[in-house]
């Protein structure tokens, strides 16, 4: 840089490049990560696509925090809303960059609702009430009721996705490597253009003195809004292309950890201005501690949990005394102590035929399980009461018995025997249904099944399963 | 279609509502506490209630406290290691940030949340901790209209109504409660007078997280022992005090009583299962399991929307 400043206009002082050593830089810098997949192994491509995804959330909570002022920490809960927005129009087909764009679109309207108390208060109080946010976000997404909204807790994304449709399709690592490169630079030119106009400058007046801003006639709220739409807006794009880097998603991946590393990043950094080139530095690490690779079967998922043997959410356990109170207390007791392999069970859980008839896996520990089967008229096996098909039932005995083994021991456990006693008809309501193991050996294990139907027991039933390897 | 049943059944849950705010009401009390006389907003309240619940469960390891009053002493040594904590955190962690910005500060006690969670779950991991017997209380006090509140939860509204009102009186009529009330509402003032801002920080410190420990404890006993989930209470509090006005106490006091009731109410009647059918749509509220927990967070967001200084808070005023 040259010593002295020698601008003669406004246009030159303002000027993305105002001296030749930028110039330079640029010239000798940009190619830099266009060809560093061919200098790299696979795992840092990997590693470096995620920094640039990550880059675009920092990037958006820049434009919340950096130049409006406001303390935002839901950066999970927007992210999540990207992520699962574009999984679900991924689905339907509406190809990569429009889902994205949609799902930073719903993020910015939420973003939008949540600022919309700074109308009368600021600094805290949105930070207490986007913290709601976020812990709203995370009951959202892991709640089975609101499924139909966002489509399951559990998602996989497909391997290979159209850009716009079915064109242009993107797959693997490296073409994901560039989609978050372009993505991110694009949204650096973006924020960087934005601290230099107007908007920029009316931002950061809002942001160091809000009532000297309102005396200068600039209208505060409505700039505040906008600052949280451009910076939900990023965030959801950054959310829905992380959801594509992972391959699958999990309430668990949007947490409030993410909100912490992000936040204290803008925080360390909080510039007045974005260079280009200042990409945040070490990739955050996921919510247990380690990076994700990139992993599109989901088996990383899977091997998380198993290592760390334990489930994460109180919820996969009984909650509270309301529900151990249907129980007996013995029992209850023994539910509360056990160990809860909710995520396991799902997971494995997670077959084509559970998936396609809506089963859930509502909670498991290693001493029982509870699952759910909605009703479907579909499942009618005797029309004239009508009464739900006998094979059903028999089903979701055999998988809630088995639940508890498979969760607890992180694989598959072939059925030896089922035995079914059909008490009554099961009408038209959702089956529940309740497993209790009464057995756990070396080789087989024995588990007692109940089976209601409407709050009604309509079959109890005992499975043995072959636990030996 | 009112059944007695149905009324009697009501009630209890409103019992247990109360019972629940009570116990809610010690944790948010220190929150409040903290923010009237040092301007913290400290997210790390769930967190401390955690480290006192399980402060118990180290203290009173296994057998050795069989006896009640051994379990007695467990608990006040909990106790005071509640104090010394509190003293410890401003002395160390809370006395570089006086005078920094408010993001710094929110960051601060998040980071400290996720440490003493991390730390808790490092030395007891995810499971469910029962208290020594003599701790998990088994008898209930019976009420009119068939209804009955549990040990722990009659015992939680006993001592909140007593904190509550001490803590009132001292604020009223000691010379420190006046040191404090000074030193809240304007910290240079209180210095010119001679009063030691550190000092007066440091005892706010140590009672907020006395009386946070003292929540935490209960809260672990009324349900047999400590789990990882009490965490969770420091996010429902946000709403308790909120509601009641962030920088006091009675406020905080009733907000958490109505956050109580509300989350007993929402788990019972909007979680399925029992869940009632709306009156004119004929619709089941079912909103999913959890939702117990998340409608004081909505009712936060109204209140922030609609009454963003609560029940009893001071309305800020800015000028320039």
């Amino acid at each position: 840089m040259p010593c002295g400043e020698y601008f003669t206009g406004y246009e030159s002082r303002m000027g993305l490049i105002r001296w030749r050593v930028q110039r330079v830089a640029l010239v000798a810098g940009l190619p830099v990560p266009f060809v560093l997949p061919f200098l790299v192994g696979g795992g840092t491509v990997s590693t470096v696509s995620q920094i640039y995804i990550f880059a675009v959330a920092v990037l958006g909570l820049n434009v919340i925090l950096g130049y409006a002022g406001e303390i935002v920490l839901a950066q999970g809960a927007f992210m999540a809303i990207g992520a699962y927005t574009t999984s679900r129009l991924v689905a339907a087909g509406s190809g990569l960059l429009p889902a994205v764009a949609v799902g930073g679109l719903i993020a910015a309207a939420v973003a939008v609702v949540f600022g919309l108390p700074s109308f009368r208060v600021k600094g805290f109080y949105i930070a207490i009430s986007t913290l709601a946010l976020q812990f709203i976000s995370e009951w959202f997404f892991v709640n089975g009721q609101a499924a139909w909204i966002h489509g399951g807790a559990r998602q996989q994304l497909p391997n290979e996705v159209g850009l716009v449709g079915p064109v242009g399709v993107v797959g693997t690592d490296l073409d994901v490597y560039y989609l978050g490169l372009v993505v991110m630079l694009l949204f650096a030119m973006l924020s960087l253009n934005l601290s230099r106009t107007g908007i920029g400058r009316t931002f950061r007046a809002v942001r160091e003195n809000d009532l000297a801003a309102a005396v200068l006639g600039v209208d505060v709220f409505k700039n505040k809004l906008l600052a949280f739409a451009v910076g939900g807006f990023m965030i959801g794009v950054s959310g829905g292309l992380y959801g594509f880097y992972l391959g699958s998603l999990d309430p668990g991946y949007f947490g409030l950890a993410l909100t912490l590393e992000h936040v204290g990043r803008a925080h360390r950094r909080r510039r007045r201005h974005v260079r280009p080139g200042a990409t945040p530095g070490v990739p955050p690490r996921g919510v247990d501690g380690h990076r994700h690779q990139r992993d599109r079967a989901g088996i990383g998922v899977l091997r998380r949990h198993h290592r760390r043997g334990t489930g994460r959410r109180a919820e996969g356990r009984p909650r509270g005394a309301r529900t151990a109170e249907r129980l007996p207390a013995e029992l209850a007791v023994r539910l509360l102590m056990a160990d809860d392999v909710t995520d396991t069970a799902r997971d494995l859980l997670d077959l084509p035929f559970h998936r396609a008839n809506g089963i859930e896996v509502v909670s498991a520990t290693d001493e029982g399980a509870r699952t759910r089967w909605p009703y479907d008229e579909s499942l009618v096996g005797n029309p004239e009461l009508p009464a739900v098909h006998g094979g059903v039932i028999s089903a979701l005995a055999d998988l809630t018995g088995a639940a508890p083994f498979v969760g607890s021991l992180g694989r598959y456990t072939p059925t030896v025997d089922l035995r079914v006693d059909y008490l009554t008809h099961a009408g038209e309501a959702d089956l529940e249904a309740v497993a209790e193991i009464r057995r756990r050996g070396d080789s087989v294990g024995v588990a007692h099944v109940v089976v209601e139907s409407g709050g009604e027991i309509c079959a109890e039933a005992r499975g043995v399963y072959k636990l030996a390897r | 279609m009112v059944s007695a049943a149905d009324s009697v059944t009501f009630f209890q849950i409103v019992v247990e509502g109360v019972g629940l705010g009570a116990l809610y009401a010690l944790v948010a009390m220190g929150f409040a506490l903290i923010y009237k006389v040092t301007g913290v907003l400290n997210f790390a309240q769930g967190e401390i209630a955690l480290v006192g619940a399980y402060l118990v469960v180290l203290l009173g390891a296994g057998a050795l406290v069989s006896s009640p009053l051994l379990a007695a002493v467990a608990v006040a040594a909990a106790v005071v290691v509640g104090i010394l904590l509190g003293v410890l955190l401003e002395r160390v962690v809370f006395r570089p940030f006086i005078g920094e910005p408010v993001l710094s500060v929110i960051i601060v006690t998040l980071a400290l949340g996720g440490i003493f969670s991390g730390f808790v779950n490092f030395l007891f991991g995810q499971n469910f901790q029962r208290y020594p017997d003599a701790l998990v209380l088994d008898w209930s006090v019976g009420l009119p209209l068939g209804a009955s509140i549990p040990g722990s939860y009659a015992i939680a509204v006993l001592l909140s109504l007593v904190i509550v009102a001490a803590l009132m009186l001292f604020f009223r009529y000691t010379v420190t409660g006046s040191i404090l009330r000074a030193a809240a509402s304007d910290e240079q003032a209180a210095m010119v007078l001679g009063v030691s801002i550190e000092r007066t920080i440091a005892v706010a410190w140590a009672l907020s997280i006395t009386i946070t420990t003292v929540g935490g404890v209960l809260l672990a006993m009324s349900s047999g022992g400590a789990s990882i989930s009490i965490k969770d209470t420091g996010i429902i509090i946000l709403a308790a005090v909120v509601f009641g006005g962030l920088d006091s106490i009675p406020g905080a006091f009733v907000g958490a009583i109505v956050v109580g009731l509300l989350r007993e109410l929402g788990s019972y009647y909007l979680e399925g299962g029992t869940a009632v059918v709306a009156p004119v749509v004929d619709v089941q509220l079912n909103f999913g399991p959890g939702f117990g927990n998340i409608l004081p967070l909505i009712l936060l967001l109204v209140v922030i929307v609609v009454k963003p200084y609560g029940l009893f808070g001071t309305e800020r005023i800015e000028r320039l």
